[in-house]
């Protein structure tokens, strides 16, 4: 039994965006178009949050990385009606499966942080980018909701690494694309049931926090608060 | 076209795999999902921005499918921007060009395709001929010099006679180059060492907003937040940088210089500064009378004069009390450190950089840990140095000719005309302040040669284009990076076939020069790019310094035994430095030596010359605009972090993430202070117009209480006429907006004179 899980330190994330490219090149998410981003329906795994507070000249903002949270209770699989959507005891991560989805968007107003994403159109996707297609993950297609899976495809293939040298899998041999491009090292993953690993120390951190906690959906993505402000 | 029931039919529920990810693509692309491809991995540099980072490069069946870091590399370790994370989709763009292309004379007009041997042909003769006539006329616009591409034409108009060599560096570049050569006496490049300070005071930096936000940068950035460094960020908005600040003070635009200077009257007046760095290692601090008697005013008598904190209150818009509170704090705190303006893509005068420069040399904060730091050369010169070349300066060539002093060389009417500009690795008709200044100039040129993979711009202006190989393509080097005081180079091989009938554009620059007159060819002695690295392979292993790149534990251990005079390099010979150096990534020296004053400031005394930073302030007294009551708003202009100044708007990821405090994509975004909105009658994502007496532009107002009221903040990157589908006609240039600045306007320490002010009104419907 497994635990995924990401820790994000505030004070060492610039808001580059590293991780919203890196994500969307792993996992095949279309380009958008002009259109489709003045109508919301851009498809993003992974996306920068602002939120303001205060007024003018007082205000204070803080810049968020924002995906599924992987929460330990999830809104969104109690509301879909044909389990196209689910929880992995195993590993701790909410999962999607594209050919059950019938596109009823139940998930995407379940949600409480709002990040499942679902393919209003055919996503257009030139001829040539096609060739650059990531192999180890499917494409989607119009009326189906997709959102982040913590790049399960790269815990199935360390995984099979593992099985195959007859080991057990070892802290730091899967990591999704986010955390890997991640510049300042910002984002921390791990196995937060490793009372040890960096992420679960760090989720206990006095700076450490989890968004709408309130609503007792337990997310494994913590956040690690700005320091020195006054 | 199956739809998605059709599909789920054809293939039966029971059928269908349900582990995630597997077996559910839609069938009409089969080729694409190929199980168990054969994979490997290549060494590649990102070439979307300076920084140069290092990547590695994964591809299956022989496609690049992904990208990531390589973690030897010590810009980046690993870590990648939206830019480099995006780059394959530059590789892929289904706009790219397919080979060279000759624009068609007559009634047909348009463009046609063209052989490499013929562009090759018509760049030599349009090269012989104009240099035959005469001295200058031959030019190169490029992004830098950094990599030997670039040298190479460096060297190549040059030894044309020409010193035309232009380098579309940002107006923040450009001033820091004019200040370090004025108070130095050499030039650049500075790093910032953030890592090491505890207190950082950013005066309109917007190093995360921005082009500056380099690798290495975020990376010290980072490294000064997890130690609990203090950072106060001062500027018109507060975009990312004001956000991860302790505070953010709202200052008006064009005032980085006149606050800099301001704290730094403070730190005189409280006895903040550090005496021993001013005595020991600067002239012009005190007043003086020279040997004929004549009295001289030191820095410090007109700081106390003209920058109180009344005056300065007054002219940035700061309250006097927290330029009080920021002044005590930051001269109290043992490695305080200034940034100026290094990002912003508004027109940077030299006051500013001068002023930030002289506050943190009366903070101590110059070549110390946590301070300002000269970067070391590498070891071997540069290919298109000067001094190393025939005779062919012309004196009338001012040194630090950007492309808008090109531009008015090439309209004025007495000047020697230019006939021949090759541009590389740039598109100024776009990213400059007065780019259709610059087209009318590439258009007056009678042979106009770009090497850009895309229709860029720039290129629209051209008679030729020959694309040149993408970075991931070819074989490919860089110098010297943004962010590293010590030398680094980096080099890798080609990690993916051409995808278009494309060129190294250093083996072309090479095969021209060998065409042309004796005395040219003499200069380039290489039988290509490839000889040419082996020869650089061998200047570097005779120099006998550093190593190839090495995870961080081993650079340090490298840099400990090099400070104790010892050496023990991975390679033995040229031949084997150049494999290390490509299965690594690349070759550095890293390590920073502090008190090296002969190589900090050449010039006489090897001091930094505060009395020369003086003329740089004249003209200061009347430096800012003054706004009350005025129904226009300034405009501030930033470099989008994504888009930068819109190199990058071919890819339609870094379009999407554009504007991520606006949250809103493929469109210019304006920030407008929510009370200034009302005033105006102007809601939250409505379209606006901006209006300047230069010209109108449409953007989408966002509404914050995290800009001042009488700004209105719009980003770069938007507005092309070409790029392919996914950046022509995409949002709106700013630089639309701005006049046509003289160079001596662009150069004065007057705001007022640089400050641009539009009117802000809801879109008028037709």
């Amino acid at each position: 039994m497994s635990r995924w899980g990401m820790v994000i330190d505030l004070n060492r994330c610039t808001a580059c965006q590293g991780c919203v490219s890196a994500c969307h090149e792993e996992n095949n998410v279309p380009p958008s178009t002009p259109d489709l981003s003045a109508m919301g329906r851009s498809i993003r795994w992974i996306d920068m949050m602002p939120v303001q507070e205060g007024e003018y000249p007082h205000a204070t903002m803080s810049v968020l990385p924002m995906m599924c949270q992987h929460c330990e209770h999830p809104p969104c699989i109690k509301v879909c009606p044909v389990g196209a959507t689910f929880f992995s005891e195993e590993e701790g991560i909410v999962g999607q499966i594209y050919p059950r989805c019938i596109g009823c968007r139940y998930c995407t107003t379940a949600c409480p942080y709002t990040v499942r994403q679902f393919n209003w159109f055919e996503p257009a996707v030139p001829e040539t980018y096609l060739e650059g297609t990531n192999p180890d993950v499917s494409r989607r297609y119009k009326g189906v909701v997709e959102k982040c899976t913590l790049c399960h495809h790269r815990l199935q293939k360390a995984r099979d690494q593992a099985r195959a040298e007859g080991r057990d899998l070892l802290p730091g041999e899967y990591t999704p694309a986010c955390v890997e491009v991640c510049p300042t090292d910002a984002m921390v993953f791990g196995d937060l049931e490793d009372r040890e690993s960096e992420v679960s120390k760090k989720s206990r951190s006095k700076r450490a926090y989890r968004l709408l906690e309130d609503l007792g959906t337990e997310p494994k993505v913590f956040y690690l608060r700005e320091g020195n402000r006054q | 076209m199956l739809n998605r029931r059709q599909f789920l039919l054809g293939v039966g529920g029971g059928t269908v795999l349900l582990g995630m990810g597997a077996g559910c693509s839609r069938p009409a692309k089969p080729a694409t999902f190929i199980a168990n491809p054969e994979e490997h991995w290549a060494n590649s540099i990102c070439q979307l921005c300076p920084s140069a980072c290092g990547l590695k490069v994964r591809l299956a069946n022989g496609h690049p499918v992904t990208v990531s870091g390589n973690p030897l590399h010590p810009v980046n370790r690993g870590g990648l921007c939206a830019r480099g994370a995006a780059s394959l989709q530059l590789y892929y763009d289904p706009d790219r060009l397919s080979g060279p292309i000759v624009r068609r004379q007559g009634l047909l007009g348009g463009w046609g395709p063209l052989a490499w041997s013929e562009g090759i042909s018509a760049l030599s003769e349009h090269i012989a001929k104009a240099s035959a006539r005469g001295r200058g006329r031959v030019a190169v616009i490029r992004g830098d010099n950094r990599d030997l591409t670039s040298q190479l034409l460096g060297r190549l108009v040059r030894a044309s006679g020409s010193s035309w060599v232009v380098d579309s560096k940002s107006p923040g570049e450009r001033a820091m180059e004019r200040v370090l050569e004025r108070m130095h006496g050499r030039g650049g490049p500075v790093v910032y060492d953030l890592a090491g300070t505890d207190f950082l005071l950013s005066l309109h930096s917007d190093i995360l907003d921005s082009a500056a936000q380099t690798m290495s940068l975020q990376r010290a950035f980072a490294e000064m937040r997890s130690s609990g460094a203090y950072f106060v960020h001062a500027g018109p908005r507060m975009g990312i940088t004001g956000a991860k600040a302790d505070a953010w003070l709202p200052a008006r635009p064009g005032s980085a210089g006149v606050l800099a200077l301001g704290v730094a009257h403070m730190l005189i007046k409280e006895g903040y500064e550090r005496a021993d760095f001013l005595r020991d290692h600067c002239r012009g601090f005190d007043d003086w009378t020279d040997e004929a008697g004549v009295h001289h005013e030191g820095a410090r008598s007109w700081i106390l004069r003209e920058f109180s904190p009344t005056r300065v209150a007054e002219h940035s818009g700061v309250e006097m009390d927290d330029i009080i509170r920021i002044s005590r704090q930051f001269g109290a705190s043992k490695r305080p450190l200034a940034l100026g303006p290094v990002g912003a893509a508004v027109t940077v005068a030299p006051f500013d950089m001068m002023a930030v420069h002289v506050l943190n040399a009366v903070a101590g904060g110059i070549d110390v840990p946590g301070g300002v730091l000269i970067a070391r050369g590498t070891p071997f010169a540069a290919l298109d140095e000067p001094e190393k070349m025939e005779p062919g300066v012309i004196d009338s060539v001012p040194a630090d000719a950007g492309v808008e002093e090109f531009a008015d060389w090439v309209l004025g009417s007495n000047n020697p005309p230019i006939e021949v500009c090759v541009i590389h690795d740039a598109d100024p008709v776009f990213s400059s302040e007065n780019g259709e200044r610059v087209a009318e100039a590439l258009r007056k040129i009678p042979f106009v040669l770009s090497t850009s993979a895309v229709m860029n711009d720039t290129a629209e202006n051209a008679d030729v284009v020959l694309p040149g190989s993408l970075w991931i393509e070819k074989r490919c080097d860089a110098t010297g990076m943004d962010g590293k005081a010590y030398p680094l180079v980096s080099l890798s091989v080609a990690a993916a076939r051409p995808r278009a009938d494309t060129r190294n554009i250093a083996d072309v620059t090479i095969e021209v020069a060998r065409g042309l007159v004796p005395k040219v060819k003499a200069l380039f002695p290489w039988s290509g790019y490839d000889e040419l690295i082996e020869a650089r392979a061998k200047a570097l292993y005779a120099a006998g310094v550093g190593d190839t790149f090495a995870e961080s534990h081993m650079s340090v251990w490298t840099q400990l035994l090099a400070r104790g005079g010892w050496r023990s390099p991975s390679y033995d010979s040229p031949r084997s430095l150049l494999a290390s150096m490509e299965r690594k990534g690349g070759w550095s020296d890293p390590a920073y030596y502090h008190g090296e004053w002969r190589r900090i400031a050449p010039h006489a005394g090897h001091r930094v010359d505060l009395e020369a930073g003086r003329f740089l302030a004249s003209g200061v007294s009347a430096s800012l605009p003054d706004t009350a009551g005025h129904e226009e708003l300034m405009l501030n202009v930033y470099s989008e972090i994504s888009l930068q100044t819109g190199e990058n708007g071919s890819l339609p990821y870094l379009q999407d993430s554009a504007s991520p405090l606006s949250q809103a994509g493929w469109t210019l975004s304006a920030e407008l202070n929510a009370e200034t909105a009302a005033e105006l009658g102007i809601a939250h994502g409505s379209p606006i117009e901006i209006s300047s007496a230069q010209g109108v532009i449409k953007a989408v107002a966002v509404l914050s209480a995290c800009v001042r009221p009488d700004v209105v903040a719009v980003h770069t990157g938007g507005g092309r006429s070409a790029g392919g589908r996914y950046a022509a006609g995409i949002g709106a240039n700013p630089f639309v907006l701005s006049p046509s600045f003289s160079h001596e306007v662009r150069s004065a320490a007057s705001a007022e004179e640089r400050a641009v002010m539009v009117s802000v009104q809801p879109e008028r419907r037709a």
